[in-house]
């Protein structure tokens, strides 16, 4: 039965009309105005409007069609065929001519029931869809919002928000359990929540946890986070009378947590499966966030524990030198006859002693070594040198050795080397460390060749292994040729691990600790260089050294490199000081390059970097400090600074005109007391 | 009739301080530096008791060892073996290569001399 007004001018139309939609309910009028008032205060499915007699047909279709209730009423006309203006006709679902016929009125009555009802219908699923819609988009949103974090109580947050947002609850609170003494307790609400409902949502959430998980939490190791949104009533223990809603987290036996939802209105089933969605969805990033806290917890304790490896290995190493040490001169007293003149024989072992104690000392020496250099934390000595004295002191520390061994040890030099810019002492430790190798695995008689010349990187580009980027046009290669007995190509890489001698363990083909490679191949690194090998099996191996040819910016880029890597091995944070000679029309220069560093905004994006630069009467120092500072910036800043000076020539070929020294803070994080140190420690460097 | 000592070690100092020790006892040593130049000797001189080392050049001493104990001509010849492997696997991989004693480094040369005599008389 549908509600049906009828709206004419003419009593006759009223009763056949309503005569012949007895089955529905009828109401007539004759006034537009009661017409409309009654719309407002009723439900009404059709209007039916005698058009016969009425001057203003289109002006009362329009009123009802606009009155904003008519949104969902049809209107049905009747008209006389006789009628010129029909224009009022768009307003309508139908029409019928007069004289009404009962059958056309009932058949267009539920034609136009039928379309308004499937009207509905359609609108209702429109809306379902939408907020299915809605609901996906939240989930969609929740979903990227987890992925973001590794953070559990922010994922549970994010979890919650999205619950929120997509099942408009009044209360909703969580329960999680991170560890025995980290238990929260988050309570969300709409309202305010008297302080008896929050003890009962306590004693509520425990005892659904220990239901689900079998543990008891203890009610005070309960910390309590409570999220309001209004606050116009406050909510008591009525709350539990609300549909609710519960799922558990439980993540590897290691994180648990429950959360429900209270919802003053039932929860239809399609609410409770976006419920239980969200709650799955969250509890893969929980998964990973728990892992991850693992990962990160192994990860200190593995840090731990390198870092008391290297302690142990340099206690140890020092412990073992100072005994060795007394071995040794005790020995060569011994040895110089000053006790008495010792029979041959004795002399025998007595050389034993000392040739073995300096075995044990390199040996020693090579493992902390290769700690240190694995830690990064060697330090280094850079200088302008030449490499062919290095060459000859190597060979004439083993030409013993060769000579033992009957093997023809010779060098081939060029002698139009440009000096490097190299740490002398771990030069001649990877020259070294690649003839003795070479030494070891001679057979007696045989043939080992240094060589040193001057190449272009074109001509190293092509070598395996070697992508580096190239840092200048020209090296220095030092080769050491051999015809031992060859090691394989796919054990090229192999023999510059640590511990790695190629033939395996058990056939040892020659002592030594196994370090020495790799070793050598940390020090050409830090000197931007490259070792490599080419072999024959049965042949013999070579072992090439190369070493960029610098300019002396790059020598000078390279050094304040070296102090700012040293210092962030050390440190987090560190000062550097660049020492410059004073001319007093050298000045503007330097005022002149801080205000361009002002200018290009480097130090603002750092968070706490300071700089300064003062005269003294022969010099000039530009100094620059930083806490946590990012090594690129530091290197854009140091960049600016050579490409400054060179354009000023004030670094200039063969002239030393900087110094820099790197300072490294007891206490790193204090900006000023780092100052005062650097300030203080600026003085020493200007009065030396 | 002096008893002949054959030591295998790529350690010179080592071979020479055991050397020494047994020719004050009035042994009669030979010495070879590598895996492969111990098994020759071994076969060339037939010594009476061989010192053995185990991690060397060329040919290892789990090798030599085996090689010689399953050989009836030489199985006989007491191996003691010298290694600075203590690990008891290493130890049972000795045995199982048929060396008679199995020693480990550092060694006490005074214990060395003592196993020496106890086949040797």
């Amino acid at each position: 039965m549908a509600n049906i007004l009828l709206f004419s001018k003419n009593k006759y139309q009223f009763s056949d009309v309503t005569k012949f939609l007895k089955q529905h309910n009828v109401t007539s009028f004759d006034n537009i105005n009661l017409l409309l008032d009654f719309i407002k205060k009723n439900h009404i499915d059709i209007i039916i409007i005698d058009t016969c007699q009425m001057t203003d047909t289109l002006s009362v279709c329009r009123e009802i069609k606009y009155s904003s209730q008519a949104d969902n009423i049809s209107l049905i006309l009747i008209v006389n065929k006789s009628q010129n203006n029909k224009d009022f006709l768009k307003y309508a679902s139908a029409f019928i001519s007069v004289p009404i016929d009962e059958d056309i009125l009932i058949a267009t009555i539920n034609s136009v029931l039928l379309t308004k009802n499937s009207l509905d219908e359609l609108s209702e699923n429109n809306y379902a869809l939408s907020t299915s819609l809605y609901r996906l988009d939240v989930l969609n949103k929740t979903v990227t919002a987890l992925a973001g974090s590794l953070d559990k109580t922010e994922l549970i947050k994010i979890m919650t928000e999205g619950i929120e947002k997509s099942l408009s609850y009044q209360l909703c609170y969580s329960l999680v359990f991170n560890n025995p003494s980290d238990i929260v307790l988050v309570i969300n609400s709409v309202h305010s929540i008297s302080p008896r409902l929050e003890e009962a949502i306590k004693f509520r959430a425990m005892l659904s946890y220990k239901d689900l998980f079998n543990i008891t939490p203890f009610k005070d190791d309960i910390k309590i986070i409570k999220n309001i949104k209004r606050k116009e009533f406050e909510y008591d223990l009525n709350v539990f009378n609300f549909d609710t809603a519960l799922a558990p987290i439980n993540i590897k036996n290691k994180f648990f947590g429950i959360i429900e939802v209270f919802k003053e209105k039932e929860f239809k089933s399609e609410d409770i499966r976006w419920f239980q969605t969200l709650v799955k969805q969250a509890t893969f990033p929980l998964q990973s966030a728990v892992l991850y806290e693992e990962i990160k917890e192994q990860n200190i304790k593995l840090e731990e524990m390198e870092k008391k490896k290297s302690e142990f290995f340099s206690i140890v190493s020092h412990e073992l030198r100072t005994p060795l040490t007394a071995i040794q001169n005790a020995v060569k007293i011994l040895l110089s006859g000053a006790i008495s003149a010792m029979p041959d024989r004795a002399n025998i072992f007595i050389k034993m002693i000392e040739r073995n104690s300096s075995r044990l000392l390199s040996i020693i020496q090579e493992w902390l070594d290769s700690v240190k250099a694995e830690a990064g934390k060697l330090d280094y000595n850079f200088s302008s040198a030449a490499i062919n004295p290095i060459i000859e002191s190597v060979k004439q520390n083993l030409s013993n050795l060769a000579d033992e061994k009957n093997i023809d040890f010779s060098i081939e030099t060029d002698n139009n080397l440009p000096s490097l810019y190299i740490d002398t002492k771990r030069i001649e430790q990877v020259v070294t460390n690649l003839v003795s190798n070479a030494l070891k695995y001679t057979p007696n008689g045989g043939k080992i060749i240094v060589k040193t010349k001057i190449t272009d990187s074109s001509s190293i580009k092509n070598i395996p292994d070697i992508n580096d980027n190239f840092i200048s046009d020209k090296y220095v290669v030092v080769s050491v040729q051999d015809t031992g007995p060859g090691i394989a190509k796919e054990d090229f890489q192999k023999v510059f691990e640590k511990f790695e001698q190629v033939k395996g363990t058990l056939s040892r083909s020659v002592g030594g600790t196994g370090l020495g490679l790799f070793i050598a191949k940390k020090f050409a690194k830090v000197h931007n260089g490259f070792l490599w090998l080419e072999s024959i099996l049965e042949t013999g191996s070579t072992f090439f050294l190369a070493i960029p040819v610098l300019t002396n910016e790059e020598c000078f880029q390279m050094q304040l490199h070296h102090d700012i890597s040293n210092a962030y091995s050390d440190k987090k944070s560190f000062a550097l000081l660049t020492l410059c000679e004073n001319k007093s029309d050298e000045k503007p220069y330097l005022v002149n390059f801080v205000n361009k560093l002002d200018k290009e905004n480097i130090f603002k994006k750092t968070t706490e970097s300071k700089y300064f630069f003062t005269e003294t009467k022969e010099r000039l120092y530009y100094s620059f400090y930083d806490i946590n500072m990012n090594i690129q910036i530091f290197n854009f800043v140091i960049q600016k600074m050579i490409d400054l000076a060179k354009k000023d020539k004030y670094i200039t070929k063969g002239k030393k005109l900087y110094y820099s020294k790197t300072i490294f803070p007891d206490d790193a994080g204090d900006s000023e007391n780092l100052i005062k140190k650097s300030r203080k420690l600026l003085k020493e460097v200007i009065n030396d | 009739m002096t008893k002949k000592v054959l030591i295998v070690d790529d350690e010179q100092d080592i071979v020479e301080t055991i050397k020494f020790m047994l020719e004050t006892e009035n042994y009669e040593c030979y010495c070879a530096y590598d895996g492969e130049q111990g098994l020759n000797k071994a076969r060339e001189i037939i010594p009476d008791l061989i010192i053995l080392d185990v991690m060397m050049p060329v040919m290892n001493g789990y090798k030599v060892s085996r090689l010689l104990k399953f050989d009836t001509r030489y199985k006989d010849i007491p191996i003691l073996m010298l290694t600075a492997r203590s690990q008891e696997k290493d130890k049972q991989l000795g045995e199982e290569t048929g060396a008679n004693e199995y020693i480990t480094k550092p060694f006490d040369i005074n214990f060395v001399m003592e196993r020496v005599k106890s086949y040797l008389g």
